[in-house]
């Protein structure tokens, strides 16, 4: 956009509301335009400028009005909660390491107390994705309690990694639990139901969602899962790929290996692919699915991609 | 101005807690800068929940980044405004795939010597800057919700003081035909 000049446009009606626009703001107004004051006398005498004096106030009041408002309390919450990168201060541990070291008790019992923190850590990788508590942005006829996620059918759930990752979660119902959610890996089990997802991250974020015996593997990517109550499940990939892997039994055709041992077979679905899943994690070869008139999924053809991004 | 001041002081303060990853320090940043940056983000994006998501995302982003602020060298609020635009600026940038078009006024125009015959409501300033480009409403609404001088308008947005000038007066100029209309 090209600077404005209002010596260009209008003349001194013009001249005379930008100079008195910059005054409102308290600046000196500088350079090309005068000062409203050297053209009083215009805006005495012009009505387009005495209306455009009266509605520089008339904005700002409100604006003025709200910048000053305090935010939704909700959102309030969900801001206090993003987890901060650094520890506050030093671990119980380390106080305790130091006033040791510090007071010369002698090598067994710091021995000891190494040992107990090396368990200590041990466990806690273990349960590392617990930790991490989901950032929830929205939450609309769903209910999150611990780590299991309840949608409704007409429901929504958005989830944000401080990696910038985002999962929406849409079109029950469903249950799933969340059983890792964090800047390394995101893992979710699915328990029942239909569920819709979108899922984008900048960079590599291992993704994987289990149901069954089967697990799938996603890459940034918009999909439905449903689950049967036989147990058989329907994928259908609007965008992107979705591997799927079957876990527990082994399934599939033998690949490379002595005829009677079955190899898992991994399959990946493309967008505008829909697969059926049996309860023993069998894949059925992928067939054609068009996302663009499904009312769930909603997506403009111009916004399909397809693969990995 | 003074105002201005008082805000930075202590979000320099909140920001030295939040270094040492005090969830107090974060608590203050979101009560000193939380509602300016919310209102800009609401005018600017036309939708709370919007604002909200690019609130939230700002917040991640100065969690994530802190560490890197010397609050003694420059602005902590100019810092985290500029943040803020930024995620602003990417849900617009999302946005544009519905290419809206700028709708004009709907009615003739009114006469443009006709003064207002009633105070506007936020909701009246928010629908009228659905219709100014984004170009000249960051400008403003950095000046009416941020407080920010032309100066520090013009250097988050690697503008000019004249055109930042300019392009504020075309904003006011533009919402005073959509408020009318």
């Amino acid at each position: 956009m090209s600077t404005l000049n209002p010596h260009e446009h209008d003349g001194p009606c013009a001249t005379f509301q930008m100079a008195l626009s910059a005054a409102f703001d308290g600046e000196k107004t500088a350079g090309d335009f005068a000062h409203p004051s050297a053209l009083d006398g215009h805006g005495n005498s012009c009505d387009d400028c005495k209306a455009f004096r009266q509605i520089l106030e008339c904005l700002h009041q409100p604006l003025l009005k709200s910048r000053d408002m305090p935010i939704p309390s909700t959102l309030r919450d969900r801001l206090n909660s993003i987890p901060l990168t650094r520890k506050p201060g030093p671990t119980l541990l380390e106080q305790m390491m130091k006033t040791l070291t510090e007071s010369g008790i002698f090598q067994p019992a710091i021995a000891m107390l190494l040992l107990v923190a090396l368990v200590g850590a041990a466990l806690s990788l273990r349960n590392f994705g617990n930790q991490t508590p989901p950032i929830l942005k929205h939450s609309q006829k769903a209910a999150m309690n611990a780590n299991l996620l309840t949608l409704q059918a007409t429901g929504e759930a958005a989830f944000s990694l401080p990696s910038s990752g985002n999962l929406r979660l849409w079109g029950g119902p469903a249950e799933l639990t969340l059983d890792e959610f964090s800047s390394n890996n995101v893992a979710l089990t699915m328990k029942s139901g239909r569920v819709c997802c979108n899922w984008e991250a900048r960079g590599s974020v291992p993704f994987r969602l289990a149901f069954g015996a089967s697990q799938l593997e996603i890459v940034g990517t918009t999909w439905r899962l449903s689950l049967e109550p036989t147990g058989n499940a329907q994928l259908e990939v609007a965008e992107g790929k979705v591997r799927v892997s079957p876990v527990g039994k082994l399934v599939g055709k033998p690949v490379g290996k002595p005829v009677g041992t079955l190899v898992a077979k991994s399959i990946d679905v493309s967008g505008l692919q829909k697969v059926r899943i049996s309860a023993a994690g069998e894949v059925s070869p992928p067939e054609a699915f068009n996302p663009f008139v499904d009312p769930q999924l909603g997506i403009p053809p111009s916004q399909i991609w397809i693969g990995e991004r | 101005m003074e105002t201005s001041d008082k805000i930075e002081r202590e979000a320099q303060d909140a920001i030295r807690q939040l270094q040492s990853g005090s969830p107090h320090g974060l608590r203050r940043l979101v009560d000193c800068l939380g509602p300016r940056m919310f209102s800009f983000l609401k005018s600017l994006l036309g939708s709370a929940a919007d604002a909200e998501d690019a609130l939230q995302e700002t917040f991640i982003t100065i969690c994530g980044k802190a560490s890197q602020q010397n609050s003694e060298i420059g602005s902590v609020k100019g810092w985290a405004y500029k943040i803020a635009r930024n995620h602003g600026l990417q849900i617009l940038r999302h946005r544009q795939s519905d290419s809206r078009k700028i709708p004009a006024p709907q009615s003739s125009p009114p006469n443009p010597a006709q003064a207002l015959d009633r105070a506007l409501l936020l909701e009246d300033v928010d629908h009228a800057l659905e219709s100014v480009p984004v170009e000249l409403k960051m400008p403003f609404l950095m000046r009416e919700c941020l407080e920010l001088t032309y100066e520090q308008i013009a250097e988050l947005t690697d503008k000019s003081v004249n055109q930042v000038a300019a392009e504020i007066y075309r904003a006011r100029q533009l919402l005073r035909e959509y408020v009318r209309t």
